[in-house]
């Protein structure tokens, strides 16, 4: 069943999930197709933001979709899809990122954050901000990792705390707090650069 | 002193109230920052390959779902399952403390009982209350008798007796008395 067919139903994001791990798990692989298809991209975007690489990237992603399946009986519906998938490839791309590191493959440019060049994209991707958005993006890639990934689950990927602690395997008060510290860091930073008061008085 | 403390709840009001302001303002602006950046990936959106849709699908007809072992399938239960992890510590907690209460607030006397030790009666075990009173009035005749004869008897009935009242075994020790007292008549 697609699912355009399961949203004819009337069924909530959350159900029409239900129902296709209820095929899956019977043996529907198709149904598990459907299931993330609507996460490829995404996940995607996020596997080539850390390996910097569209052949690596798509490696990934195919890599953690299938071990998802494998291990599908393990998912709890309760985390969401994405949640689960994405905390796949996060793991894999790290992996990855590690040998690479190990093996000294091939040097990571970290200044280099949304600026690759894929020839499936046909043009060079710079990410265009405003002056004063490309100002709060420096600071944030200034901050320390794990600070950065908390404030990118939450205002980017839009997750909640619970779904922020399963992808970052701790308890919701831990992202609670770094979430704070990190937003504490980043005021902390622009005070610092004397743009306090024109930056929160605006 | 008032005009002090009024002072420093003004400003610590101002204070509190500009870091409240700066953490909405830049919660606004985290919001404005990763909604541009939300709009500018779809503006360019990146392809996964033509073929990769059809290289999971051949990849995964190939292969089975792993099924956990029931280790795999009942650990995480026991592991996040905070309500029952409280209700486990509420009820081995309560137990503990029925144990506590009953152990120290016990009121059966701590006294040795008479007893003459353990008697086997087949495959039953027997705790007999000791007594040296005799049923049979003959026998106790001629023990009397013989405890009248030998001076040194009631001298052993006497240190017997002691005894009883040393281990705290009253009751034997009041028969022997009995027996002392009838003996020296």
């Amino acid at each position: 069943m697609s699912r355009n067919a399961l949203a004819k139903k009337g069924m909530t994001m959350r159900e029409k999930e239900i129902v296709l791990l209820q095929k899956i798990k019977a043996g529907d692989k198709t149904a598990y197709m459907t299931l993330v298809s609507p996460y490829r991209e995404r996940l995607f975007r996020k596997a080539v933001s850390m390996v910097k690489d569209g052949d690596d990237a798509e490696d990934i992603v195919q890599d953690a979709l299938i071990s998802g399946y494998k291990s599908i009986q393990n998912f709890r519906a309760e985390a969401g899809v994405y949640t689960w998938l994405y905390r796949i490839v996060v793991n894999k791309s790290k992996d990855l990122l590690a040998k690479k590191k190990r093996g000294r493959e091939k040097p990571i440019d970290d200044s280099q954050d949304n600026q690759f060049v894929d020839e499936r994209m046909g043009y060079e991707k710079k990410l265009e901000l405003f002056e004063e958005s490309k100002y709060l993006k420096d600071k944030i890639d200034a901050l320390e990792d794990i600070y950065k990934e908390v404030i990118e689950l939450r205002y980017f990927q839009e997750m909640s705390y619970s779904q922020i602690a399963e992808v970052l395997e701790c308890n919701i008060g831990t992202v609670k707090s770094r979430l704070f510290k990190a937003k504490e860091f980043l005021k902390h930073s622009i005070l610092q650069d004397n743009k306090g008061e024109g930056y929160f008085g605006s | 002193m008032a005009l002090e403390f009024k002072l420093f709840s003004k400003l610590k009001e101002l204070i509190q109230r500009k870091e409240l302001e700066e953490d909405i303002v830049l919660e606004h602006k985290l919001v404005d920052l990763f909604c541009q950046v939300r709009k500018w990936e779809e503006k360019n959106p990146v392809r996964l390959s033509t073929s990769f849709d059809e290289r999971v699908f051949e990849n995964i007809k190939n292969i089975e779902i792993d099924n956990p072992n029931w280790k795999e399938r009942i650990l995480p239960y026991f592991l996040e399952n905070r309500p029952m992890q409280y209700g486990l510590t509420v009820a081995l907690a309560s137990v503990l403390a029925v144990v506590m209460i009953s152990r120290t607030g016990s009121t059966v006397p701590q006294s040795l009982s008479d007893s003459a030790g353990v008697i086997i009666d087949n495959t039953s075990y027997l705790d007999k209350p000791s007594s040296v009173e005799y049923a049979d009035s003959y026998h106790k005749r001629v023990f009397l008798e013989q405890i009248k004869e030998d001076p040194k008897g009631v001298d052993t009935l006497s240190k017997l007796e002691a005894y009883y009242l040393s281990t705290g075994k009253k009751s034997v020790a009041n028969e022997i008395h009995n027996f002392i007292e009838e003996a020296r008549r």
